[in-house]
């Protein structure tokens, strides 16, 4: 399988954002898995930055007949099961299925990006970066 | 180390705690010994089936 290893060179561009946009939008699938540890969703009140700032409309468009499976840890820290809900809301707000999902232990680390059709993976990113 | 009372995975994707944070948290790595014997479409599909089959609950 061919592996691609994208770098952050400075603050602002981050081309592993770029690539799980275009997984999100790909035509050859119609779902996503969407794994991350953190997710940085605050509250719709603060006008500080959200993830979905960046992601929600690749989401809407890449998820319009389909399901986002989402997998989120770390929430014995701080706000982030607030977070994750804000999260989940925000995106079923728009119209799309969500299947929100945990590790039991609230201890999933993973960065994993997975592209539907249906029930079949056809590409994937594992990444070091989280959602926020 | 490997939890098992978490996880269920058993293709080449397998999980490790992250040593760098607190040691109890999962992440996938890659078993290089296994996945070249895989075709990349059967990589795919373990590197699903891991996700799926590793314990996951309903959130809220």
């Amino acid at each position: 399988m061919p592996v691609r290893v994208t770098l952050r060179t400075g603050p602002f561009a981050s081309p592993f954002r770029k690539h799980l946009a275009s997984l999100m939008e790909s035509p050859f699938g119609d779902s996503l898995v969407l794994c991350s540890g953190y997710i940085w969703e605050t509250d719709s009140a603060s006008s500080g930055y959200k993830v979905l700032d960046d992601l929600l409309a690749h989401i809407v468009r890449g998820c319009a007949s389909g399901t986002l499976t989402t997998v989120a840890g770390k929430l014995g820290y701080g706000d982030y099961v607030r977070y994750y809900r804000n999260f989940v809301r925000r995106i079923r707000g728009a119209g799309v299925r969500v299947q929100p999902l945990i590790a039991p232990k609230r201890n999933w680390h993973a960065k994993i990006a997975i592209r539907m059709s249906q029930t079949s993976p056809r590409a994937a990113i594992v990444g070091s970066s989280n959602l926020t | 180390m490997i939890w098992p009372d978490d996880l269920n995975m058993t293709s080449y994707f397998r999980a490790e705690p992250n040593r760098g944070e607190d040691g109890r948290t999962i992440d996938l790595i890659i078993d290089p010994l296994t996945a070249h014997q895989l075709s990349e479409d059967q990589q795919l599909q373990a590197l699903y089936d891991d996700v799926m089959r590793s314990g996951l609950v309903p959130f809220e």
